[in-house]
């Protein structure tokens, strides 16, 4: 048997045996190595043999995005600090996550106006329109008056069902300051800005 | 001293120096990093034009309209003088389809001109369109 170093725990090996050590099982933001905010990170193929990925916490307009825990199945905030679980929160890709044709999953920002005050975005965390990070299928996703994207990095993998290998690539190296200008009955336009 | 853009509160980056003409319909409507703007002019073949502004410290929606004072002008402000450029020499035609070729005088203090019938807004401008 050969065990190789990985994420979550320490390995150490001599001629009087070896040392398996899992207290940190979940490490610490900086220990994933994350050097920007909105950073694609530790990414990793799970037990069920599907991408799971974590995202380095950052903001859009001040505002600190969700992300769908698979873990959890729920959607938690990037900057969650839960003792005992991974942070940031951890996504997964299937199927539906990726394009068929470039086994692409684009790594997504999805932000809409608030829909009573329209602030954009909005900052009530309960509204399909507060910003969240999703795994999406479309390389282009197209902006309406209610929701927004932004692509802040991709996962392409071998096989989109059975993926073996992947690569990151990343998009958006720092958080985003976001406007929004709506024209007449023209769809919004959104303009974002690195900070 | 440059320009700071990135603002916390109100519109950060391209809602801070891009605007539409306010065409004396009414100014647009501004909410936290979000501007909508229901009247004006704006050009057919891009986005919008610089706004009259400083950014965090003032906002100004550049201005073209038809007015009554005394006589009738057609008076600019707040639009660049490269701006200018790409609008002296076009026709403006009004709600009332009276023409009138836009000159240098209109970012100068007013043109003047005499309307059969009283204009209210300016339906086209070369490049520009009206917001529907």
């Amino acid at each position: 048997m050969k065990i190789q170093p990985g994420v979550g725990y320490t390995f150490d090996s001599s001629s009087k045996g070896f040392t398996f050590d899992t207290s940190e099982q979940f490490p610490s933001r900086d220990g994933l190595g994350a050097t920007h905010p909105f950073q694609v990170i530790n990414v990793r193929i799970n037990a069920g043999g599907n991408v799971i990925y974590q995202v380095q916490s950052g903001r859009i307009n001040n505002i600190v995005p969700l992300l769908d825990d698979y873990i959890s199945s729920t959607t938690v905030l990037l900057d969650r600090v839960t003792a005992g679980v991974a942070d940031p929160p951890t996504a997964e890709l299937t199927l539906a996550n990726y394009d068929a044709t470039t086994k692409t999953s684009y790594i997504v920002l999805r932000s809409g106006p608030d829909a009573t005050t329209n602030d954009f975005p909005s900052s009530d965390v309960t509204s399909a329109r507060y910003p969240q990070v999703i795994g999406g299928n479309d390389p282009a996703p197209t902006d309406t008056d209610t929701q927004a994207f932004v692509i802040i990095g991709t996962i392409t993998v071998d096989n989109v069902t059975t993926p073996t290998t992947f690569t990151v690539s990343q998009n958006v190296t720092g958080s985003l300051w976001g406007d929004r200008i709506k024209v007449g009955t023209d769809t919004a336009l959104y303009f974002y800005a690195r900070i | 001293m440059g320009f700071l853009i990135g603002d916390s509160v109100t519109f950060a980056t391209w809602g801070a120096i891009r605007s539409v003409i306010n065409n004396g319909e009414g100014l647009g409507a501004g909410y936290s990093f979000n501007v909508e703007y229901a009247t004006g002019l704006y050009p057919t073949d891009g986005y919008f034009i610089r706004a009259w502004n400083t950014p965090r410290t003032f906002f100004g929606q550049p201005s073209l309209q038809p007015l009554f004072s005394g006589g009738y002008q057609l008076i600019a402000g707040g639009i660049n003088t490269q701006d200018q450029a790409q609008i002296v020499g076009e026709t403006a035609t009004f709600d009332t389809s009276e023409t009138l070729t836009v000159t240098t005088d209109a970012f100068t203090g007013g043109q003047s001109f005499t309307p059969t019938v009283a204009p209210a807004y300016v339906l086209s401008l070369g490049k520009f369109t009206r917001i529907t």
